[in-house]
């Protein structure tokens, strides 16, 4: 049984997803110890291969693939990206092909995982050889423990929220129905849109997968679709700040405080992975990032 | 600012950091706190570790037991899945006392943090 991560990086005008993803990549390669495959498109892995050497490269991912980009599609789906109070952009996200992963992955098990979302642990190979074909998480806590977590339901009137931030699958006709489902979604966003009250008109994979995850449960809430095997995604907002780099697994991180703008707490994350929104933080400790894990 | 406000909300923030640190420390070690075998995955707890106990006394040597999505798994050398379980509890729950005391005596944020915050 070949077993390996698989995340995508496609750059738009300021965000490098290719650097973040190689940090996250040589985080995998320390932690859990197993290869990592990318996603990307052609203009940005030739950016990639500009700015590193071949020998890092090869060291942080086993393959590269590269797959056509939708040009209309990033244009038209924007998010806003904030880098704590300081930024606020309006930025192409270009999230419309994760569903391809499970075609994408050469591992019979697979961990998809955002590339922000910092293998910190070796908490995930706890999914390696389970029983279940497709495992995703329902449930998120925020580095602030006293800052209210994220919503459990995309709406007030629609259904539970799943994060596609991390999905573990294997090659088996379960999770192919799981990804041709989000998939579908994707091709018929404007009728899932309204169908689920989703909160607005940008395509998120979150919500893509979760619609896939209610259809696999009989449309009917938490029933057989298993969670990954580890408590929740730990997670930081834009609002916040990565400050600086420890050591290996080691970070400082200013966290908003609940309803203050521009007032912060310390906090010290170590071992524990953790989903990093604020993506210019991440990329201002990416060469010491680098410097630690190669 | 009244000094002693302003001390308040200096001993607000002190607490605030030390209830984070703790709160990490507890997920951190409910991570460490959890057993994979036979592709099932076990949170290890006290409840855990006593029935196990109780099936190895009643001269099982295997057992179905329930995962942490209520999976049954076979669990087939109910001895070794009790040494492992019983180690790894005794391990993180030291290793957790010796963390949470190192927090708890802390009087600054910066000892809290173990860091060195500068002038």
């Amino acid at each position: 049984m070949s077993r390996g991560v698989i995340m995508f990086a496609h750059n738009n005008e300021e965000i490098d997803y290719f650097k973040i993803a190689l940090v996250n990549a040589l985080m995998v390669r320390e932690n859990l110890k197993v290869p990592v495959t990318l996603i990307t498109d052609e203009g940005t892995y030739e950016w990639g291969k500009k700015e590193f050497k071949k020998k890092l490269l090869k060291k942080a991912f086993e393959n590269v693939v590269v797959v056509d980009k939708d040009y209309d599609f990033h244009r038209g789906n924007q998010r806003i990206y904030r880098d704590t109070k300081a930024k606020t952009v309006k930025l192409p996200f270009y999230n419309c092909n994760h569903w391809a992963a499970y075609e994408l992955s050469p591992y019979d098990e697979t961990l998809f995982i955002d590339a922000d979302y910092l293998i910190m642990s070796d908490a995930l190979n706890h999914c390696w050889g389970s029983v279940h074909d497709f495992m995703i998480s329902d449930n998120t806590q925020e580095a602030l423990y006293s800052r209210q977590s994220m919503k459990e339901w995309i709406d007030p009137f629609s259904i539970r929220l799943y994060w596609a931030t991390v999905v573990y699958f294997k090659k088996s006709a379960e999770a192919e129905a799981v990804f041709n489902t989000a998939r579908h979604v994707f091709d018929n966003y404007d009728f899932y849109n309204q169908q689920y009250s989703l909160p607005n008109k940008m395509f998120r994979n979150d919500w893509a997968f979760a619609i896939a995850v209610h259809q696999m449960n009989d449309y009917q809430d938490r029933t057989s679709v298993p969670r990954l095997p580890i408590p929740s995604l730990l997670k930081t907002f834009d609002n916040d700040e990565l400050i600086a780099v420890n050591g290996h697994n080691d970070l400082t991180v200013l966290m908003q405080k609940p309803d203050k703008t521009n007032d912060f707490i310390l906090s010290r994350v170590k071992g524990i992975d953790l989903h990093v929104m604020n993506k210019w933080s991440l990329l201002r400790l990416s060469d010491k990032l680098i410097e630690v894990y190669s | 600012m009244d000094e002693r406000l302003e001390k308040a909300l200096k001993f607000a923030e002190y607490r605030t950091t030390l209830n984070n640190q703790i709160a990490q420390l507890k997920h951190r070690s409910e991570v460490e706190l959890l057993h994979s075998t036979n592709g099932g995955t076990f949170p290890i707890t006290m409840e855990l570790i006593n029935f196990v106990k109780l099936l190895i006394s009643s001269k099982k040597k295997e057992a179905v037991l329930l995962d942490k999505n209520d999976t049954p798994i076979l669990v087939t050398d109910l001895k070794a899945f009790y040494d492992i379980i019983f180690k790894r509890y005794h391990e993180v729950t030291m290793d957790m006392h010796e963390q949470f005391m190192k927090i708890r005596k802390a009087r600054k944020v910066e000892s809290i943090l173990d860091i060195d915050l500068g002038e």
